[in-house]
This record gives C-alpha cells, structure tokens and sequence, in this order.
C-alpha cells in the first residue's frame, strides 16, 4: 500500500514536516534565551526562573499521551493545528501579558503543551503517508529537524531579542507554530485513523502498546538514549567551565564554554541522520546496539578527562555526543515500523512521555551524583556523575542479549 | 466514580476512559509539584534563616507531601482501571467492553464498600452482544 499524496513526493513531504517541526519550534528556547533578561526585568529568584523553566515540561508531559494518542482516533492534521494554536496562544500571550511569575508559568505551559501536541504528531502525519526504507529514512530526518529547530529558535530568539526586546521574540516564537499550522494543514494529505468496523480503544488505553513485544525494546531504549542525551546537554556547559578552571596559565581555554557546546550540538541532526543511514544499511538492532555501548563506554570516562588539554576533551566530548545521537532517529523509526498502524499514535505516546520522563530526571541524577562524589570540583565527581549516565549504555550488551535470546524461538 | 455507577451512568467504555485521564491528571499534579520541590530546594540555606527560607521549606514540604499523594493515587487508579479493563472482555464471544450491570451487581458494591476490603467492589456484569454473566473483582 502506498499512501503518498498525489501531489507530493516522500521528499516533498519529508521536506515539508521538517521545515513545519523546525517553524513550530520558533518559541521552544525564547524564554531560555532570554532569561538573564527577563529575570532581572522581573526581579525573579533562580528558583522562579527555574520553576519557569520547569513548567514547560510539565506542559509536555500533560500534552503529549493525550494529543499524541487521539491521533489514532481524528486526523492528525487537527490534531497538529490545535498544538500548534497552544503554541501560538502560549508564546503571543507571553509578548503580550507576561508580566511576572503566575502569568510566565501559565504562557510557559502552553507552550510546552504545544510542542508536545505537535512533535510526535507530527512524525505521524509524515509515518502514515510512507513505508519501508523512505519511512525509516524520512523519519530519521525529522528527528533531526528538532535539532536544528532548537538551534534555530536559541540563535534568532537571542538575535530579536537584543536587538527588538523580549516581546518581539516571543511575537517571532508565536509566528513560527502558525505558519507551520498552514503548511501541515493545507499540503500534507490526511492522516491515517482508526479502522472502521473495529472498536476504538480508550483515550490513553496503552494496554495494546505495552503487550506489543516488538516495540519494548525501543521504548526502553529511548529511555536509556534520552537519559544519557538530557543529563550530558545539560552539564556539558558546566563540565567545560571545569575544563577551562583546570588548563595551565599559558596555554588556557581559547575559545568560551557555551561556544563549544554550541557547536557540539550541531553535530546531533548530522550523527542522528547518519546512524539511521547506518541502521537501513547493517541493521537495526545491530547498530542501535553498538552506538549505545560505545557512547555509554565513553561516558564513563569522559569526566575523567577534564584535566587533559581542552582541545582533546572538546574532541571526546564530540566523538561521545555523535556516538550518543547516532542511535536516535534508528530507535524511533525502529519503534514506528514495530507499531501496529492502528495504534501508531498511542505507541508514539507512550515512547515520547517514557523517554521524556527519564530524560527529565537525569539531569537531576547527574546533579546529585556530582555533588554527593565531592562537587563541581572535583574530577573524580565528574568522572562519577557521567558514569551515572552512562551505565546504560554499558548494560545494552547484556539488554541485547536478553533480546536475541528472547527473539529466538 | 464506582465501577458499578459508571457502568449504570456511562458505560464500561467512558468509565474505563474517564479513569485514565483522571490519573493523568493527578500524574501531571504530582509533576508540578515534584517541579515546585526541586524549585524550591534550589538555593535554599539554612544557615541564613528568613521568612523566604521558611516559605520555601513549607513548599518543600507540602510540595513532597502532595508529590506523593498524588503519585500513589495516580497508580492505584491506574491499577484498579487496568485490572477492570483486563477482566472486561466476555469469556463467551470475546467482546470488550460492552457491558451492562448484572442482577446482583448494586447489591453487591454496597456490601462491599462498606467492608471496605478492596478498592475495586465486585461488580456482577452482563455482555451485552451474548447475555454472559460474570463477576468483576
């Protein structure tokens, strides 16, 4: 069966949801961006500013099995509008009315709900119109427009916002969802919904998920992939300051910590894509496998390496974080093809909320790690706090064990 | 809402369905709160006593309290629906969820309730498509 569009090829349409994820992304790092400002504008607390920060997970995680899951029930598309009119309403009520602490939690949180309304959705609207390799391939290639949507909304958003004011940010981070609502609405064929004739399950019934023993593994795998992605980008800035408090006098850290995580970063939609190339190549499983180990396996020495010459700890902070997000676009393709097609949108429900929640709390395990094994300063610390993210990866060994010894009949 | 009201009121389905959105609100609950603790314990210093220190202890506090009571309630309800859900599907003609309250069904939720042994009362049901009778408990 062949779904496409008769208009549009898998390129066009691949095209079109990662330019529509990469425009509803546009207010996804406004408030981070401009925090300094705004918390210094609103007199606000590190922990208002934090709570801030936070409230936008919280949105995610609310938003993410209910939207998500409906898509098996209504087309995608309106499903896709209505996150993206959260965003809209989120970032144009914060240019407007934010004015302190309630009303920035209350913007915060719908704009957190619409990226969670719109991501995973998203790749089913582009999943259902394709299948086999191009799925496989166009998939790997949304989940890097994430990345680059990211990127885009911290660069522009700094850029408008020094140069217009905040609320001018926050207008271009409300623009971008409902520029991204036309193009999925009006180009991308409708999506694919519940079969007639057979009865539809509850909102947020994930029995038919969790009993599908082909799509586990990913679950659990973009769970682990997540934990060690979330906890290493959030201390990779800190562990570079470390780095640079350790160099000699004479020969100190040229360039600045953010900078280097920066570009760090862009390497993520680069290795994302280049592993799924990989895993249509040699296989899935195989090459899920093995950039999970080798990426935990450095993990565990990465903090270790701070007292070296900064530009050997940028360069195995590079290899690692390549090796962390070559497994990322395999896993959730891998998770989209195990999908049986009815409950496509519950099983994208349950891989999105399991792998956010884990990511959600390793940057908070890798924080308690670091201060209980001596703190900031200490190497052995960091050594310990990345092994804590790492051990994942050490184990998927033995996980792939468990897996081929369960598989074989 | 009881199992056996739902299935008089609403029906196994929309009971079944309104369960699970329910404990995910009360996940979500629990999220903020857990998102409020970890904002509160930031900066926090006993050491230099003031009335912020105290309010963010008592959010720290109640916070971790609510954290927990809504977490424990998100898992029992998702368990009782779950378990429900399990045993919903007719042993005759193996459709789910169509379900109509049984003969012995109301009695039998009081008497239960009050001995208040379990969270989920046993609730006699009847298959709509075939007419089987069986007890959920």
């Amino acid at each position: 069966m062949s779904a496409v569009g008769p208009r549009l090829t898998p390129v066009q349409l691949t095209l079109l949801m990662c330019a529509a994820e990469a425009l509803c992304m546009t207010g996804f790092a406004t408030y981070t961006t401009l925090l300094p400002a705004l918390q210094k504008q609103w007199g606000l607390s590190n922990s208002e500013a934090g709570l801030i920060s936070g409230i936008y997970y919280a949105g995610y995680v609310a938003a993410t099995p209910i939207l998500t899951s409906l898509t098996d029930r209504v087309d995608a598309r309106k499903v896709y509008l209505l996150a993206c009119g959260l965003s809209l309403a989120g970032a144009a009520g914060f240019a407007l009315f934010a004015g302190g602490l309630w009303s920035a939690l209350f913007f915060q949180f719908l704009i957190g709900a619409g990226l969670g309304g719109s991501y995973m959705p998203g790749l089913k609207i582009l999943a259902d119109q394709l299948e086999g390799s191009v799925q496989a391939r166009s998939v790997g290639f949304y989940t890097a427009s994430f990345g680059i949507g990211s990127t885009l909304s911290i660069l522009v958003c700094g850029w408008i916002g020094a140069a217009y004011g905040w609320q001018a940010a926050f207008a271009y981070g409300a623009a971008g969802p409902a520029l991204a609502a036309l193009l999925v609405n009006l180009m991308m064929p409708r999506g694919r919904t519940h079969a007639t004739g057979t009865p539809v399950p509850a909102l947020l019934d994930f029995r038919p998920v969790l009993k599908n023993r082909k799509v586990l593994p990913y679950i659990f795998g973009y769970s682990a992939h997540n934990y060690e992605l979330f906890g290493q980008r959030s201390w990779m800035v800190a562990f570079l300051v470390f780095t640079a408090s350790l160099q000699p006098a004479d020969a100190p850290m040229l360039i600045g910590a953010a900078t280097l995580a920066a570009a760090i970063n862009l390497l993520g939609p680069v290795m994302s894509v280049s592993g799924n190339e990989l895993a249509i190549r040699f296989g899935r499983t195989r090459v899920i496998f093995t950039f999970m180990t080798a990426s935990g396996v450095l993990a565990c020495v990465l903090g270790y390496t701070a007292p070296l010459p900064w530009i050997l700890v940028f360069l195995v902070m590079c290899v690692h974080y390549g090796l962390m997000l070559g497994d990322s676009a395999a896993l959730t393709s891998g998770a989209i093809a195990s999908a049986t097609p009815d409950a496509r949108g519950a099983t994208m429900a349950v891989y999105s909320f399991v792998g956010f929640s884990s990511a959600f709390f390793a940057p908070l395990i890798f924080g308690v790690v670091l201060d209980l094994a001596g703190g900031n300063r200490s190497v052995v610390a960091w050594g310990l706090a990345f092994t804590s993210i790492g051990i994942f990866g050490v184990l998927a060994p033995l996980a792939r064990w468990f897996y081929l010894r369960r598989s074989t009949p | 809402m009881e199992l056996s009201e739902g299935i008089r009121k609403i029906g196994f389905r929309r009971w079944y369905e309104r369960q699970l959105i329910e404990c995910h609100l009360y996940l979500i609950s629990g999220f903020l709160c857990l998102i409020a603790v970890i904002a509160s314990l930031e900066e926090f210093n006993l050491r230099t006593p003031t009335w912020e220190t105290l309010v963010r202890l008592v959010t720290m506090i109640a916070g971790s309290a609510i954290c927990l009571w809504a977490v424990k309630r998100y898992l029992v309800m998702l368990s009782v629906a779950e378990y429900a859900a399990e045993r919903s599907v007719c042993e005759k003609c193996a459709a789910y969820g169509g379900l109509d309250l049984g003969r012995m069904a109301v009695r039998q939720a009081w008497e239960h309730a009050e001995g208040g042994e379990s969270p989920l009362s046993p609730v006699s049901v009847r298959c709509r498509k075939c007419g089987h009778e069986w007890t959920i408990e």
